[in-house]
């Protein structure tokens, strides 16, 4: 019996440590595993970005591919870029929040940030074309001053851009 | 043809006349395959021991020399090479592991400990059973019937106690079966009607592929070098999950989930029914063995649902401790359990998916459990 006993306790032990352990690795790994995915995956929704923003993720919906992020994010500026404004620091898609973060749309290679993982986007070469809309528009009021105007061109008038119907083009040869 | 011939072939009815108790046996094999069929308790399994109790006792010669070293018989044959060097119960485990979804506990780590805290009911009885005079390693055995967990009680029975895989394999399969009856009553009883009612809400929580991926290899590490012999149970178990979320090998883990483990629950159920003779079986100490299952899983419900309970005290977001009750492993019928009793004292909730966590983690610890016995008594 005296046996039975120290069997008893010894064993009710080892099955709690043994259960213990593999609990706190598997909740570390979890954490290491989440900061590693925060670029792409689950994680970044999850903690902060959906439930402040009051949307309502979906069940089994599936994060994105950090590339796909960065071409949907590339998208949406260029989108607000051509209406004169800029995309903010993060983007949801499908409930899931994304920090991002978009160079100079006129520049090749253009960078887009996903979550701190940098993508380099470029078109034949060179930077995304502008398309028209971009211009001044007759009929839009600037304010203050045409320093306003919220693009820039990579090859300026003094650096031998010029402005044709596709917008800013390359130097003049 | 001459009487000689004719006694031959009526030899069946003679036996059974010259052994009224086999008639018995036959009647209670005849009671499980009716219990599986008309009742539907564990069908899967009661209708092949029921077959094979009812088999072995009307022709003995299928078992003969199964515990010689020599056999003869067809199921003598399927003893000494499945059950008795214990491979099948272990690939029955392979089998379980790739049908095991283990992301309900990885959302929840906590929850294993809910599933250690099940244990108890296991070591307890234990300790009864070498108090009622059972021999320690058959003490062990009959206690491990508390984890509700079939492969490791089979595993650790045909090692250490082949004499009682009979008793002991019924036992913990029917009770098994009787879940539903025996929980509910324990779990009202240790519960009050507003922690029944604890209302959970179930939030889909995403568990990065690496550590889905990464847990069954990690969890049979430490397994190994903790409790090296846990290792042939968890490592089964742990292969067979790998196979099934590695995502590279669907057709193994389908084979494993389905083929592999109904021909082997065949196999088992019917040797586990030819071990069944009037001899070994109708004896005081089958009932015994059964009296004593059905503490452990009484004691093992309390231990999990008293871990909830424990738990609760340093939480702000406080645990429905039903969940607790499915820390014996039992799975999914003690998940089920846990359902229908929250949604009895709260409709809107929706415990099932938070009871798989410690049920999952109730079929760890079990086999974590016959590794400490083996590691012990062997």
């Amino acid at each position: 019996m005296k046996e039975g006993l120290i069997i008893a306790l010894v064993g009710m032990g080892a099955v709690f440590v043994s259960l213990t352990i593999i609990m706190f690795l598997m909740i570390g790994m979890e954490r290491i595993f989440r900061k590693r995915g925060m670029s792409v995956h689950e994680s970044t929704a999850v903690g902060w970005g959906v439930a402040g923003l009051g949307i309502e993720r979906e069940a089994g919906v599936e994060s994105l591919d950090a590339v796909e992020v960065a071409a949907i994010t590339l998208a949406l500026a260029s989108y607000m870029k051509e209406r004169g404004k800029q995309l903010g620091t993060s983007v949801v898609i499908n409930g899931l929040c994304y920090q991002v973060e978009v160079g100079d749309t006129t520049c090749s290679p253009v960078s887009v940030v996903v979550s701190g993982e940098s993508h380099l986007a470029c078109l034949d070469g060179e930077g995304l074309p502008v398309i028209g809309g971009i211009a001044p528009m007759p009929g839009v009021q600037i304010r203050d001053t045409q320093h306003a105007q919220v693009w820039r061109s990579a090859h300026p008038l003094a650096q031998g851009g010029y402005w044709d119907r596709r917008g800013w083009s390359g130097r003049k040869g | 043809m001459d009487i000689d011939s004719f006694r031959e072939i009526l030899s069946g009815f003679i036996d059974l006349g010259t052994d009224p108790l086999a008639i018995v046996m036959v009647a209670i094999g005849g009671m499980l395959i009716y219990l599986g069929i008309a009742k539907g308790f564990e069908p899967l399994l009661l209708l092949p021991i029921g077959m094979g109790i009812v088999l072995v006792n009307l022709h003995p010669p299928l078992m003969e020399g199964a515990f010689e070293g020599r056999p003869e018989g067809m199921l003598a044959w399927i003893y000494s090479y499945g059950i008795k060097n214990a491979i099948i119960p272990l690939l029955i485990f392979l089998g379980v592991g790739a049908m095991a979804d283990f992301t309900p506990l990885l959302t929840r780590p906590v929850y294993f400990l809910f599933g250690a805290a099940a244990q108890i009911g296991v070591f307890i009885i234990f300790l009864v059973a070498i108090a009622v005079g059972f021999d320690i390693k058959e003490a062990g055995c009959i206690g491990i019937i508390g984890g509700s967990d079939g492969p490791p009680t089979v595993y650790m029975t045909a090692i250490l106690a082949p004499q009682l895989l009979g008793p002991i394999t019924l036992a913990a399969y029917a009770y098994m079966a009787l879940v539903p009856f025996i929980q509910p009553p324990i779990i009202r009883l240790l519960t009050t009607k507003r922690e029944r009612a604890i209302y959970m809400k179930y939030e889909e929580r995403e568990v990065s592929k690496r550590a889905i991926v990464a847990f069954p290899v990690l969890s049979f590490v430490i397994a190994a070098v903790l409790i090296p012999a846990s290792a042939p149970l968890i490592g089964m178990l742990m292969f067979g999950n790998l196979l099934n979320v590695s995502d590279v090998t669907h057709r193994l883990a389908r084979s494993a989930s389905t083929v592999l483990i109904d021909v082997l629950t065949v196999l088992l159920g019917l040797c586990v029914g030819a071990l069944m003779s009037s001899e070994v079986f109708l004896r005081p100490q089958t009932l015994v063995i059964v009296g004593l299952a059905a503490l452990a899983f009484a004691f093992s419900t309390a231990g999990g649902l008293l871990m909830a309970k424990f738990v609760n005290l340093f939480r702000k977001e406080p645990i429905n401790p039903i969940i607790g009750a499915a820390g014996v492993s039992a799975v999914p019928m003690a998940s089920r359990v846990a359902q229908k009793v929250g949604q009895e004292e709260n409709p809107a909730n929706f415990l099932l998916m938070h009871a798989m966590g410690p049920n999952m983690a109730g079929a760890i610890a079990t086999a974590v459990a016959a590794g400490i016995f083996l590691e012990m008594l062997s």
